[in-house]
């Protein structure tokens, strides 16, 4: 490999998918230009890797703490309403919403302000655990309204729909 | 900048020549550094491997011990799997090294806010693809089983995904 590395193969290396990247390794260690272009990469690729969706897997969870990041839970039964702080030295923090029947076979999420009724964000058919949804909130979502309520929509195995209610007052402290 | 290939560098070096050190230094520092964060995942290991290895290569040019010295990117790439691979087995620490720490390399700082908002942008498919890739670290194959995709459609869509999302960042940045 002795042509600069392409955009692709750079991609597929900060992806863990490429085919050799001990060949990519040894070449940008030999090469100061594709080591700039794959620090560009990988910059946007490790700040992916930050970045959560709203609603988490086991696997997703299990992968933020294998990868040791600082991650605090908490728990919310329906109809909580409570301030929770986010401290500063915190990398997650989970919100467990609980209260989900064992027969839910899919859920819908919908968060909006509490104090205006705005919209944030709505998600059809999102990963659950047994009895509980997984809300991960992160640092830069402090740039949110504080007063989020969150809706979970269960649908059952009958075809029956409920819902469960939390209202999740974020408080983002400061260092 | 310093312009001599590697091989003088490393002559140069074990005849005492600082500024042959200093050049190395700076030469391999951001190529180390990089290995380190795609290998230890953060800027603060990745900044002691630098050092680590930056003095393990020094010691060796300065006694002559570096066999093959035009293939120098060789030796520090071996360098830097040895020290990777140490740290992990047996959780040694890596060095430090005062002089050395003054050798910083700037990191590229991404916001996440603005990141967030990129994300937000590009469509589901693509989303759904760069989260899968760099959150739940699958394969292409894994994504493409599960989102009834071949695996070389999952690596278009995320070359592109990850395109859209730069450029979305270079407009964002003051």
């Amino acid at each position: 490999m002795s042509a600069h590395l392409s955009w692709q193969a750079l991609v597929d290396y900060w992806a863990d998918d490429h085919p050799d990247p001990d060949a990519v390794e040894l070449h940008t260690m030999g090469c100061a230009e594709c080591t700039e272009r794959s620090a560009s990469v990988g910059a946007v690729a490790r700040a992916l890797g930050k970045l959560l969706p709203p609603l988490l897997t086991p696997g997703m969870l299990s992968a933020l703490q294998a990868r040791g990041l600082r991650i605090a839970q908490n728990v919310f039964a329906p109809g909580d309403r409570r301030e929770v702080p986010f401290p500063v030295d915190l990398d997650v923090l989970i919100h467990r919403l609980e209260g989900l029947a064992d027969d839910v076979v899919r859920l819908d999420f919908k968060m909006f302000v509490e104090s205006t009724g705005a919209a944030i964000t709505a998600l059809d058919d999102v990963p659950f655990v047994q009895g509980a949804a997984l809300l991960a909130c992160q640092q830069h979502y402090a740039s949110l309204p504080w007063d989020a309520v969150v809706e979970l929509h269960a649908t059952h195995r009958d075809g029956r729909k409920s819902q469960t209610r939390y209202t999740i007052l974020h408080r983002f402290l400061q260092a | 900048m310093d312009a001599r290939a590697d091989a003088e560098l490393v002559s140069a070096i074990a005849l005492g020549d600082r500024a042959a050190e200093a050049a190395l230094c700076a030469r391999f520092s951001p190529r180390v550094r990089l290995y380190g964060l795609k290998h230890l995942r953060d800027e603060e290991p990745a900044r002691d491997l630098v050092q680590t290895v930056l003095l393990g290569v020094l010691e060796a040019a300065r006694g002559g011990r570096i066999a093959e010295p035009a293939q120098l990117d060789r030796f520090v790439l071996g360098t830097c799997r040895n020290a990777v691979a140490r740290v992990r087995q047996k959780r040694e620490p890596l060095a430090s090294d005062e002089a050395l720490q003054a050798l910083s390399v700037p990191a590229q700082r991404i916001e996440l806010g603005s990141l967030f908002g990129c994300v937000g942008a590009l469509d589901e498919r693509g989303r759904t693809v760069l989260m899968l890739s760099f959150v739940e670290e699958c394969s292409a194959d894994e994504i493409g089983t599960r989102l009834a995709l071949s695996p070389g459609n999952v690596r278009v869509l995320r070359h592109r995904a990850l395109q859209s999302v730069r450029r979305c960042l270079a407009r964002e940045s003051p």
